[in-house]
């Protein structure tokens, strides 16, 4: 399946994309295995802590991706 | 001329000052006078505080705290718009203390001069009803959103990263918190702020704006306040996204640690030498007992000044978030034996309840 993944922050920073295609094997995976092949492909945002929203809401680690699922990597933002 | 002329004449020159907003139906007279009795704290008068501050003070807020410890810098001025080249080196809230106050006499500014911080932070934000987030801290942030849990007040949000800002109103009507979205606060010594990252001026004051429009809807009680979402808000694209946040039931507030609870059970049996409801008047259901003290926490301060330091002492409020700060206040005031009620007067309801079945 195909999933959209969307950076922001000094995510986008580090990553130095604000979105990309990602292609898994599986026809569905959790959020939480979703954020580990992330993490192993671009270590460096492990510098940072960040939440997940999937389709404009955002959900806990056992949640099912599908095909066409949009996943939204947030940090906190600091500047005021 | 006379004093009763001459207070209609005043009245008169107020409501020129308001007549254009008091003509939107949703606002009224009714409506100004809710902002004329309002009472709303910004913390953080940077970016984000100078506009919302301009906003806050233009509508006719009654009465506004700020609270920043901050001085004026040139690097500042160009996002900064209360200070001048002038300014430099003098504290942010003297400053800002007197321009809002030349925008608009009718308001009431109290001035904190001061970082807002765990020792005063509670005896801050007890006095209000909304708390303003304009911080660029996210330790600080923390400790925003359980003091806003704890008192049981809205906290609004906002923050910038470069060309993107985020909005939210958190512990709206017990709605979703900041716990709530980023539940873990390690890992943070990451996040940049406006000094490492840069920032064009418009964002914190677009930001800062929508800060205040949030503000005023809470307290109109007119439209939809942004609570148990997050907007998002990219000003290069011009994008804008609503991203649903749920509450998370979880208690890891980073303060109160060694806060002595009591168990709501036996809580009666003990023989405390005072106990206080530290509720606010309004508040359901009452404690008619003669032993019982209510003095609410607003007020707290100035009642302990006269309480022996020894006495053994009992605080209640409606559900234990408030005692425990309360109590954690008064250890540092030098109480000795102070406890709370754990849960609060909910938890003894319930327990009342259960064994009428």
């Amino acid at each position: 399946m195909e999933l959209t993944l969307k950076y922001f922050g000094n995510i986008a920073d580090i990553i130095m994309k604000k979105e990309e295609a990602f292609f898994v094997e599986e026809e569905a995976i959790t959020l939480k295995s979703l954020q580990l092949r992330i993490e192993v492909k671009y270590p460096k945002i492990l510098v940072t802590n960040y939440s997940i929203a999937v389709n404009k809401k955002f959900l806990q680690n056992d949640f099912l991706l599908v095909n066409k699922d949009i996943v939204a990597f947030l940090p906190p933002f600091a500047g005021g | 001329m006379p004093f009763c002329l001459r207070l209609q004449e005043d009245k008169i020159n107020i409501m020129k000052r308001y007549e254009r907003q008091i003509h939107l139906s949703e606002i009224g007279i009714s409506g100004q006078q809710k902002l004329a009795e309002a009472k709303v704290v910004v913390i953080g008068v940077g970016g984000l505080g100078c506009s919302v501050l301009q906003n806050l003070a233009g509508a006719g807020i009654g009465t506004i705290g700020i609270v920043d410890g901050d001085v004026v810098e040139e690097n500042n001025l160009h996002r900064q718009f209360l200070y001048t080249l002038n300014d430099c080196g003098k504290n942010k809230v003297a400053v800002a203390a007197e321009v809002v106050s030349k925008q608009n006499p009718e308001v009431r500014i109290i001035q904190y001069p001061d970082y807002f911080n765990k020792q005063n932070g509670l005896n801050i934000a007890s006095d209000y009803q909304i708390i303003v987030d304009c911080t660029d801290a996210i330790a600080v942030r923390y400790l925003i959103n359980d003091l806003s849990v704890a008192i049981g007040i809205p906290m609004v949000y906002a923050s910038i990263h470069k060309f993107e800002g985020q909005l939210s109103v958190f512990n709206y009507k017990m709605g979703p918190t900041y716990r709530c979205l980023f539940p873990q606060n390690e890992r943070l010594e990451a996040i940049s702020n406006c000094n490492n990252s840069g920032v064009l001026g418009v964002l914190p004051n677009i930001l800062g704006a929508f800060q205040a429009n949030e503000v005023l809807k809470i307290i109109l009680e007119i439209g939809t306040v942004l609570s148990g979402s997050l907007m998002f808000y990219n000003s290069l694209d011009n994008e804008f996204q609503i991203i649903e946040i749920d509450k998370v039931k979880k208690n890891n507030k980073e303060f109160s640690s060694d806060t002595k609870g009591v168990d709501p059970v036996n809580f009666l049996g003990d023989d405390y030498s005072l106990i206080i409801d530290i509720r606010e008047e309004y508040e359901e259901p009452k404690l008619e007992m003669d032993t019982i003290k209510n003095v609410p926490l607003s007020k707290l301060d100035d009642f302990m000044k006269n309480v022996n330091v020894n006495k053994k002492i009992l605080l209640i409020c409606q559900n234990g978030g408030r005692s425990e700060l309360a109590v954690d206040y008064l250890l540092k005031m030098g109480f000795m034996n102070v406890f709370h009620l754990q849960n609060g007067i909910e938890s003894l309801e319930r327990i009342t309840n259960n064994d009428i079945r």
